[in-house]
């Protein structure tokens, strides 16, 4: 039987799928979310890609530079540090604890932070106020000082870290996924989907939250550039992931005193670094624009 | 506008006061005796702890032994330091001083960069200055603070040689210190080579003004840039324009106050940006600031160096957002209406 549509309908695309087509048409943002994808799947399969285990260390070769250099050596494409140990290992071994364990912090606090920023919202009055009120003093103290805090109390390591990622980005998303239900509640849809007499939990989960699926992607990728950056910078301070893991922050730290001798080992894994967090700000900040796009076609 | 700012002062108050109950609790959180890591004296000076047991009331219940160190925290018996033994207090004036000279410098000058740069790239509207401007903005704002300043210092001070990487100013010089602030050190001192101070002063201080500036810079291109945008589709552009008004004069007396707005309102939120990127700066250029001070003081587990560094370093963030909301409101009458009708 032939499909049978006999009547014209408009089809509106939901509201991520108008991102999406938005995006799309964005050669930065495609590019931005290829790299970003290439980056997992390196990470996912880094132990089996990596051409030297990341702690082998090869007397033979120590601060060795990268293989374009004139003495160079195609056997270790990026070079070896100064205690010879292969450097495109170290970074690739390293987008686990750099790429790997900040998405693991944010899928974490999301978790925690939607269902607490969505109770919120829907909830009105003083508990609301006071909440908001709060928030916004806590979300002024900058995370890396509040990761700092908590690094203090429980010592450095990387579950700690972890731990102390992960609490300080839940504030966040409890602020923007309220905010952003906040702004929904009492437009006309919401009403009349109230007034049709829809539970409250079909009113979160399937009027209002299609609604702002836009504002909490945009929320998971800033999130996510902070775990990084916040992650990397304690590593870089001595207080996050110790050595000898592969991180790229403390592999940074760690080249502050060579840098003289041998740049590479501080340009490669910076370049990394900052490789995968423009990528995530540049989809971050195409997805903004949509958004703004979006509302002002409306 | 009287109503809203005793509200925001009200809600300051009530934030540092919640911030004082998060740092007395922190003392039980620390390892350690709660009363060594409040004041700095250890268990093992029977007769200081003593008094100090007396003093903060740790004999009695948690509600009387916080409300003894808020007490102390007023009249700025702040401990001291378990490494040092010095008073934390008299030791973070100075640092406080040496922080806010390179965040205000900072901000100076990605102030003026930002703006300036936003309003021309919106000028230049999906031309190619605006795409290079624009594509650098947000290429720089990637940038990991450390990384950028590793690599200017590779540039600046290894390749090309221009510049001292670490510390205030040459140890030769013989400076005082009062304020912290070197440049107003130098002013208020009267060595005979003053000149000659201030020159290795600036030397020093250039590159990690630089380093902390462009973050909040590549942030106030965008804010601009956009604010710029929204404003120029506003009618009382074009009615400026239908009037005959020259561009700059639009540009400049209609466009850019109106625009400058959303900006005001972000420089709260750019300088907490700035102040974590400050701890990790000073840490890279040897600064004797309070974030260098906060994070040598969690190395050494330093507790009553830690609370006090954090206690002024969050009360210095919660103080300047409260101070823009309350300029934003104060300059902006269309916010303050809106903040009222809120209600």
């Amino acid at each position: 039987m032939r499909n049978a549509s006999i009547y014209f309908q408009q089809r509106e695309p939901s509201p991520l799928r108008q991102i999406w087509l938005h995006m799309n048409t964005n050669p930065y943002a495609v590019a931005a979310l290829y790299i970003l994808g290439i980056l997992m799947v390196i990470m996912v399969f880094s132990p089996l890609i990596t051409p030297y285990s990341p702690d082998q260390q090869f007397a033979d070769a120590i601060s060795h530079p990268p293989s374009w250099h004139d003495e160079g050596e195609i056997r270790f494409l990026f070079g070896t540090d100064d205690l010879g140990r292969d450097l495109l290992s170290r970074i690739i071994a390293g987008s686990v604890y750099s790429l790997g364990y900040p998405i693991l912090a944010v899928a974490i606090a999301a978790t925690i932070g939607i269902t607490i920023g969505a109770w919120a919202g829907m909830s009105s009055g003083v508990q609301s106020s006071t909440l908001n009120h709060m928030l916004d003093v806590i979300l002024s103290i900058p995370s890396l000082l509040m990761a700092l805090v908590i690094i203090a109390i429980l010592g450095p390591a990387l579950h700690n870290v972890m731990i102390a990622i992960t609490l300080v980005l839940i504030p966040q998303f409890i602020h923007s996924v309220h905010n952003a239900i906040y702004d929904e509640r009492y437009k006309e849809y919401v009403t009349a989907s109230r007034l049709n007499g829809c539970s409250r939990w079909y009113l979160l989960t399937r009027v209002i939250f299609p609604n702002i699926t836009t504002v909490v992607v945009m929320q998971l990728t800033l999130a996510l550039s902070t775990a990084i950056l916040d992650i990397a910078a304690l590593g870089f301070l001595g207080l996050g992931v110790q050595p000898p893991a592969p991180e790229w922050g403390t592999m940074l730290a760690r080249s502050l005193d060579q840098v003289y001798l041998s740049p590479w080992t501080m340009v490669l894994p910076g370049m990394a670094l900052f490789l995968t967090i423009l990528s995530i700000n540049v989809l971050g900040d195409s997805i903004r624009t949509a958004i703004h796009e979006r509302v002002r076609s409306v | 506008m009287i109503y809203y700012s005793l509200r925001r002062l009200f809600l300051l108050v009530i934030t540092l006061w919640l911030l004082t109950i998060f740092i007395f609790l922190l003392n039980y959180l620390f390892p350690g005796d709660p009363l060594t890591n409040m004041t700095g004296i250890r268990s093992g000076d029977e007769f200081a702890y003593q008094i100090a047991r007396q003093a903060y009331a740790f004999d009695q219940s948690i509600f009387s032994q916080y409300w003894h160190f808020l007490e102390q925290l007023l009249i700025g018996n702040w401990g001291q330091s378990l490494v040092t033994e010095r008073p934390v207090f008299d030791d973070i004036l100075p640092v406080l001083g040496a922080t806010l000279e390179l965040s205000i410098l900072a901000m100076l000058i990605s102030l003026v960069f930002g703006v300036g740069l936003g309003l021309y790239a919106s000028l230049n509207l999906h031309r190619t200055a605006d795409t290079i401007i624009m594509g650098i903005s947000l290429s720089t704002y990637s940038i990991p603070v450390f990384w950028l300043a590793q690599l200017l210092i590779l540039l600046f001070a290894v390749k090309l040689g221009w510049t001292p990487i670490s510390s205030q100013i040459n140890p030769l010089f013989d400076i005082e210190v009062v304020t912290g602030s070197i440049l107003t050190d130098i002013a208020l001192s009267d060595v005979p080579y003053r000149a000659a101070a201030f020159a290795d002063a600036l030397n020093h201080l250039w590159l990690p003004v630089i380093v902390l500036a462009v973050m909040p810079l590549t942030m106030l291109i965008r804010i601009t840039r956009d604010a710029m945008l929204d404003v120029l589709q506003k009618n009382y552009i074009r009615a400026a324009r239908a009037r005959g008004l020259s561009e700059a004069r639009i540009m400049l007396r209609h466009g850019l106050p109106n625009a400058m707005q959303p900006v005001v309102r972000q420089l709260g939120l750019q300088f907490s940006i700035l102040m974590s990127n400050i701890i990790i700066a000073e840490m890279i250029f040897n600064w004797p600031g309070i974030g260098s001070w906060l994070v040598k003081s969690i190395y050494e587990r330093d507790y009553p160096v830690l609370q006090g560094g954090l206690l002024t370093l969050a009360a210095l963030i919660l103080l300047v957002n409260v101070l823009v909301e309350l300029f934003h409101a104060w300059h902006y009458p269309q916010v303050r209406k809106e903040l009222y009708a809120e209600r």
